[in-house]
């Protein structure tokens, strides 16, 4: 029987952990439920970072960021996230910001300005910014 | 003024078109009420609203339709605002849920979602067929024909005295990671709150709907 050479490619020699696909995720979430156990308000913001590693650097691909609120009738809820640079490679970068508020009643609104967001109805919230690097993902 | 309410909607528009509500989101936003045609009257509003429903700005607007809009009267003493008063804060009002679902997908792709619903505002306290059965259960015909009558109580907002509760607690504090950019810093968070009752506020009310530290399990 004839034996052929196994063909070894470059990567075989690299230890698994040192290639592949990696990401990151971050996200925040709540929701309440009133006396009828009913959920009068809810917010989801997720952000993922999906990237790659090569020889073990790791760089950045691509991103999502979503936003999601629902409330029930009597109930005002916003979730907003804003991309505000993004950049892909081993020096890329994802910067964003986050709001979130709900109230009883109308009129729980986030907006995004130039020089950051309004929260507007008087309930309660939470804000904050993010900066995501390629080291943040595994 | 004009007595109307058709739905409580609150989309806000960013710029001249649809494309721009995500790729452009530090635009000044709109009120759909105040897009389009100038406010020139209180009644521009709601014809701003319903040349602004559309599944461009509400993504199930075909399901609902605007069938006319009519001015009622306008308040011309304290009985009658006392009497719209009392409406919109009794079981009959309509109002609206509201889901919405936007932000950016892979590839820059853009993601917009907002749904209207409308309905009364206390719907479950008048009609308990959607209410889970347990919850049926716990909450007897009594306790919902007593909830409505506090509804349909006739207050004098002339005379109502309320208590006023406003607070902001300090979250635990964060510490975020720097970058090449930022140095390390403390994320700082905080629950705030605004609300008036004309009676005293028990500390299980704070518990379970403001600092939520009690969880309703039924």
């Amino acid at each position: 029987m004839q034996v052929f050479p196994t063909i070894r490619s470059y990567t075989d020699s690299i230890p698994p952990d040192l290639n592949g696909p990696i990401s990151y995720t971050w996200s925040v979430t709540d929701e309440a439920y009133n006396y009828f156990n009913i959920r009068v308000w809810y917010y989801n913001i997720i952000c993922n970072v999906y990237g790659e590693k090569v020889m073990g650097v790791k760089s950045i691909n691509d991103k999502s960021l979503n936003a999601y609120s629902d409330c029930a009738l009597g109930f005002s809820c916003d979730a907003k996230v804003i991309e505000f640079s993004f950049s892909s490679g081993f020096d890329g970068h994802l910067n964003f910001g986050w709001a979130w508020t709900h109230k009883i009643g109308l009129g729980a609104q986030i907006s995004f300005f130039d020089n950051g967001f309004r929260i507007d109805g008087g309930g309660a919230n939470g804000t904050g910014i993010e900066y995501v690097r390629p080291d943040e993902l595994n | 003024m004009l007595i109307i309410m058709l739905l409580s909607c609150h989309i806000q528009i960013y710029g001249q078109s649809q494309s721009n509500k995500i790729s452009n989101p530090l635009e000044e936003p709109v009120s759909i009420y105040e897009y389009g045609e100038n406010i020139t009257s209180c009644e521009t509003n709601f014809r701003n609203l319903f040349s602004n429903w559309n599944t461009e700005n509400i993504t199930n607007a075909n399901e609902y339709e605007f069938v006319n809009i009519s001015f009622v009267e306008s308040i011309s003493d304290s009985i009658r605002y006392i009497y719209y008063r009392n409406y919109f804060s009794g079981g009959e009002p309509v109002y609206s849920s509201i889901k919405s679902n936007r932000g950016t997908g892979f590839n820059g792709s853009k993601i917009y979602e907002y749904y209207v619903v409308p309905g009364y505002i206390h719907q479950e306290i008048y009609d308990r067929r959607l209410l889970p059965d347990k919850t049926k259960e716990i909450l007897s015909k009594e306790f919902m024909q007593q909830a409505q009558k506090l509804l349909e109580l006739e207050i004098n907002i002339d005379t109502l005295s309320l208590i006023y509760y406003s607070g902001k607690i300090s979250k635990i504090d964060t510490i975020k990671s720097g970058s090449d950019f930022f140095d390390d810093f403390v994320q700082k968070s905080y629950l705030e709150y605004n609300i008036a009752s004309t009676d005293s506020i028990s500390n299980d009310y704070i518990d379970f709907s403001i600092t939520r530290k009690k969880i309703l399990r039924i």
